[in-house]
C-alpha cells in the first residue's frame, strides 16, 4: 500500500492493528440498491460536522463541508491513522510572483483533510494525496435521499 | 583503459596565485595594490594540513607551493588521461567563507576570470572554467555573468555550498538562476566547509572528522533549500550539478526528504512531486568516490539516484583525495554506454563542450 519503509510490524499496537483491519476492502454486494448503504441521517452531519460510521466492518467518515457531504475511509494509507478525525481546510496553494519575490500563500484550494497522526493530506473529493498522486485514501460517492445519507459502494 | 570514451573531468582545481591577479586591475584601482602586497590576507584559512605533513604529495604541480602554472593543466590532463577539463578556482573555496561585505568576493572572481582567459583557458585544448559566483552579493554575480559568461571557455557558474546564508534556495539568488537558465549556463553547487576551525560545530579534533562530515553537511543543507524552495519548479530548464560530496549520500537523503514531504506538503506548495524526483533531475560529480560496501549496494545506489545519466566523472585534482578515471572504469557492473556517459558524455551534453 505504501512503499515507505515501515516500523517493525511485529510490535504494532492494538490501535494500529484495528486500523490495519479497517483498511481492508469493503465487501461489495451484488444487485442495484444493495450497493447503496444507509449510513446516517442528514441531521447527524450538519455543516462543519462529521460522523464516523461502520460500513460492513469498515470505518468511514462522512464529512459536511459547507453543505457538501464527503465520505472517506478512516484509514490513512501511510500508517493507517484515523484520517477522518483530522483537520479539514481548503488546500494551501502557493503562487510564485516572480524572480526574487516571496511565495504568496492562500487557502484557496479544494477541500482537503489531513491525517492527525502524521499530516498526510488528501483531497476530500478524490482522496488523492495533495503532494503525490501515487497515494490516495478511498472515497465514496454520497447520495442524500429524504432524510437518509447513503454511500455508493 | 577508458574504452575509447571521451573523458571529461568536471571538477579540477586551478590554484591561482593571488598576486598574479593584480595586473588585471587598473593602476589606480586600490585592489591592484592590495592583491599585490598581501595576497595571503585575502581569504579565510583552512586548517589543518590536508596533505598530512608530507604523506601525500603533488610534486608534479606547484599546488603545494602555493600556485599553479598554466602549462601544468595540459600536463595534468595528459598524465591522468583526461580529454576535457573544467578547472574551478581554488581560491573560490575560501572566498565563499568570507563573511564580510567588502568587495573581495567580486574582485577575486574577476581577477581569476581575467587571469584564466589570458593564460589558461583553451577550448581547443579542452580547458574550461566556471564563473565563481560571489554569493555575498548577487548583483555582483550578475555583473560577472554579463562580463564573462560569453567568453570562450566559460561554460558554467559555480557556487560553493559552504558559506551562503541564507541557503541557496532563498529568493535572493533567483536573479542568478534566472540568467543562468536563460543563457543555458549550468549551475555547479560545489561542496565546501571542511576546515577544522570555523566548523559548523566546534570541538572536532582531527581533519578526518571535519572533512568526512563537512562536505556532506553543506551539500545536504543546500539541496534541502534548493529543492524545498522550489528552484527546479521556478527554473525548470536550469541544469544543476552537485559536486564533491560523493554520490552515496544521495539516495538516503532522497528517502528522508520524501518522507518529510508527504507529511508536510502544505509548507512547500510549489512542489509538484516528491523531492527525490527533483533530485533525480540533478547531476552529481562522482568524486570523492565512497568506499563500495559491496558492488550490489553501489549498483542499487546509482540506480536509485537516477542512474548513469545523472553522474559525471570528477577528479578534484590536485586536492588530497582526488579520483583518477579508473575510479569509474573499475566499476564492474556498468555497461559500456553507462561508462561512457559518466566518463564524459553527460558532461559534454550539459556543459555544451
Amino acid at each position: 500500500m505504501s512503499n515507505e519503509v515501515g516500523t517493525d510490524g511485529g510490535d504494532a499496537g492494538a490501535e494500529e492493528d484495528q486500523a490495519r483491519a479497517d483498511a481492508g476492502d469493503v465487501t461489495r454486494t451484488d444487485g442495484g440498491d444493495a450497493n447503496r448503504v444507509l449510513v446516517c441521517d442528514v441531521a447527524d452531519v450538519p455543516d462543519g460536522e462529521r460522523v464516523i460510521v461502520d460500513v460492513k466492518g469498515v470505518e468511514v467518515g462522512v464529512i459536511n463541508v459547507d453543505g457538501e457531504l464527503f465520505a472517506v475511509r478512516n484509514a490513512c494509507p501511510h500508517r493507517y491513522g484515523p484520517v477522518c478525525e483530522g483537520k479539514v481546510t481548503n488546500a494551501l496553494v502557493g503562487t510564485w510572483p516572480g524572480v526574487g519575490q516571496r511565495l504568496e500563500e492562500s487557502m484557496t484550494g479544494d477541500p482537503a483533510i489531513a491525517c492527525p497522526w502524521h499530516g498526510w493530506e488528501f483531497d476530500l473529493a478524490t482522496g488523492v494525496h495533495l503532494g503525490d498522486a501515487d497515494y490516495s485514501v478511498a472515497t465514496y460517492d454520497v447520495v442524500v435521499e429524504g432524510d437518509g445519507v447513503y454511500l455508493e459502494l | 583503459m577508458t574504452g575509447g570514451h571521451t573523458v571529461v573531468d568536471v571538477d579540477a582545481h586551478y590554484l591561482e596565485a593571488i598576486e598574479e591577479l593584480a595586473p588585471y586591475f587598473d593602476e589606480d584601482d586600490p585592489w591592484r595594490m592590495r592583491l599585490q602586497e598581501r595576497p595571503d590576507r585575502m581569504t579565510p584559512s583552512n586548517t589543518p594540513d590536508h596533505y598530512m605533513y608530507g604523506r601525500i604529495s603533488r610534486d608534479e604541480v606547484g599546488y603545494l607551493d602555493g600556485k599553479m602554472a598554466p602549462e601544468e593543466v595540459p600536463a595534468t590532463m595528459e598524465r591522468l588521461g583526461i580529454d576535457k577539463i573544467l578547472m574551478l578556482s581554488h581560491t573560490a573555496i575560501g572566498v565563499s567563507r568570507i563573511g564580510a561585505q567588502d568587495a573581495r568576493p567580486y574582485v577575486l572572481s574577476k581577477g581569476y576570470l581575467e587571469y584564466m582567459l589570458d593564460q589558461v583557458l583553451d577550448p581547443s585544448a579542452g580547458i574550461y572554467t566556471a564563473i565563481p559566483v560571489p554569493h555575498q552579493d548577487p548583483q555582483d554575480a550578475l555583473t560577472l555573468i554579463d562580463d564573462y559568461a560569453d567568453e570562450p571557455g566559460v561554460v558554467a557558474l559555480c557556487l560553493l555550498t559552504a558559506g551562503p546564508e541564507p541557503p541557496l534556495g532563498h529568493r535572493r539568488y533567483e536573479p542568478v538562476y534566472e540568467v543562468a537558465e536563460r543563457k543555458g549556463l549550468p549551475v555547479i553547487f560545489h561542496a565546501g566547509g571542511s576546515s577544522l576551525d570555523d566548523f559548523y560545530i566546534s570541538g572536532f579534533e582531527r581533519f578526518i572528522e571535519s572533512h568526512s562530515l563537512g562536505f556532506l553537511w553543506s551539500v545536504m543543507a543546500q539541496v534541502t533549500s534548493v529543492v524545498m524552495q522550489g528552484v527546479p519548479e521556478k527554473f525548470p530548464d536550469l541544469d544543476i550539478v552537485f559536486q564533491e560530496a560523493g554520490i552515496t549520500w544521495v539516495p538516503g537523503y532522497m528517502a528522508r526528504l520524501d518522507a518529510e514531504y508527504l507529511k508536510r506538503r502544505a509548507e512547500v506548495p510549489l512542489l509538484e512531486k516528491r523531492p527525490s524526483e527533483y533530485m533525480k533531475g540533478f547531476y552529481y560529480g562522482t568524486q570523492p568516490m565512497d568506499f563500495a560496501l559491496s558492488n550490489d549496494w553501489l549498483e542499487a545506489t546509482i540506480e536509485a539516484l537516477g542512474g548513469a545519466s545523472s553522474l559525471m566523472y570528477a577528479s578534484d585534482y590536485p586536492h588530497w583525495d582526488y579520483d583518477p578515471p579508473s575510479t569509474i572504469t573499475d566499476i564492474p557492473f556498468l555497461s559500456d554506454a553507462e561508462r561512457g556517459r559518466i566518463l564524459g558524455g553527460n558532461a559534454e551534453a550539459v556543459f555544451g563542450i
